[in-house]
């Protein structure tokens, strides 16, 4: 039953969507930032080299993203759309996994990473929602271009170690979270262009 | 006497429209021999190596990555090597993504425009976004800082002015000369240099109070 009565209701604009998506894709850049920040300035420059994973393992690195501005400006506004909305699904049951890691993790701040990961995985939840309610605002019939199994979907994927001592904990997180910083930037960045161009 | 090289250090890369980019580096001591420095690369999990596409357009000790050379979203692993007669040095790896390092030129044309809306006085300074930065497509979006002071006075007076171009200030004392400046970052990334300063004179005419 609407708040508002009957009629008066104004629906809402795509650019005004856009522009709440574009705050939540922001918050979850920065919220992501400063995770690696927690997480990195407790290990030693040497430990750091050691954790350096090729993000070309990423679970996400399947979905053919556009690499520079260029490509970027090419893509129409649904499959911009469809790729973010892809991405941010990718990532539902890795951020489950990071919250339930930050609990036991072997780090003087997994407290704050847990706070941090717990509201990442809410945000990125919602931020979904949204980039789903502007398409089907954009194309009712549903159907779009990218199809979802793209994405294979995630079992741990190759980049992560598959010990459970303490190291192979922190190299599994750290590994996760650098990749999800990286998505976080470009799906920040598409809804930006998406504002901008809406606007 | 003569030795090998001293191991250089990467010492930062920047980008100022996340298009281009460019990598400095220090060199060690050049061993009392003619020293040669060259940038190397790799991209994201490919093990080809590349050469540094251009030593000048950066300046002395620099690497300038163009857009053909640069991609958004993948890990460089950046080293220098240092070679002279008697044998070589290299840094320690620098990791960019060009995401992160972002850093805009200032912003320019700054005005200062002392005026009045309902007879009450104020300054109006406006500015545009650095030349580079695509703002208009939303591939960069900027938000600005501005700070003013007296020509005399020691301390500036900072003011956040978010996404906007223009900025109105109060409470500013008569017949007083004021410095300001402007300064600007992307939503994720490092604050320019502040810009060059503009000077504006409040006149006596009239009495402003708070």
């Amino acid at each position: 039953q609407p708040l508002c009565g009957a009629g008066s209701c104004q629906p809402i604009l795509v650019t005004d969507l856009l522009d709440r998506a574009a705050k939540v894709s922001h918050r979850l850049h920065a919220l992501s930032t400063a995770a690696s920040n927690d997480l990195n300035n407790h290990f030693a420059p040497a430990l750091k080299l050691v954790m350096m994973r090729p993000l070309s393992l990423c679970h996400t690195s399947s979905l053919n993203t556009p690499e520079d501005k260029e490509q970027v400006l090419q893509l129409s506004q649904e499959d911009l759309l469809t790729m973010v909305a892809l991405l941010l699904k990718s990532w539902g049951t890795p951020l489950l996994y990071l919250v339930k890691e930050a609990q036991e993790l072997p780090h003087p701040a997994n407290d704050a990473l847990l706070w941090k990961m717990a509201e990442l995985s809410q945000q990125t939840e919602n931020l979904a929602r949204g980039i789903d309610k502007i398409l089907n605002k954009l194309d009712p019939t549903g159907f779009h271009s990218f199809s979802t199994d793209l994405i294979s979907p995630w079992s741990g994927g190759p980049g992560l170690e598959m010990g459970s001592d303490k190291k192979s904990h922190l190299l599994n997180f750290h590994f996760l979270l650098s990749c999800f910083r990286r998505d976080s930037n470009k799906i920040d960045s598409f809804v930006k262009l998406l504002r901008c161009r809406a606007t | 006497g003569q030795t090998p090289p001293g191991r250089p250090v990467i010492t930062e890369c920047r980008s100022p429209e996340k298009e281009t980019f460019t990598c400095w580096w220090v060199p060690g001591s050049s061993g009392g021999l003619t020293t040669k420095y060259s940038l190397h690369y790799k991209i994201d999990g490919s093990q080809e190596n590349y050469e540094c596409p251009d030593y000048k357009t950066g300046g002395q000790n620099s690497c300038y990555f163009n857009k053909s050379y640069t991609s958004v979203w993948n890990t460089y692993t950046i080293t220098v090597i240092a070679t002279n007669n008697l044998g070589s040095n290299i840094s320690e790896p620098l990791y960019v993504d060009v995401a992160y390092i972002v850093q805009p030129h200032q912003p320019e044309n700054i005005t200062a425009e002392f005026t009045t809306l309902d007879q009450k006085p104020y300054l109006m300074v406006k500015w545009d976004p650095p030349k580079k930065a695509d703002t208009k497509s939303g591939w960069m979006t900027l938000q600005y800082e501005l700070r003013i002071k007296p020509e005399k006075g020691l301390i500036w007076e900072n003011h956040f002015a978010g996404n906007q171009k223009q900025f109105n200030i109060y409470s500013l004392i008569p017949g007083e000369v004021y410095l300001v400046e402007v300064h600007c970052k992307p939503d994720h990334g490092y604050w320019s240099e502040w810009s060059h300063t503009t000077y504006v004179q409040i006149p006596h005419y009239m009495r402003v109070r708070d």
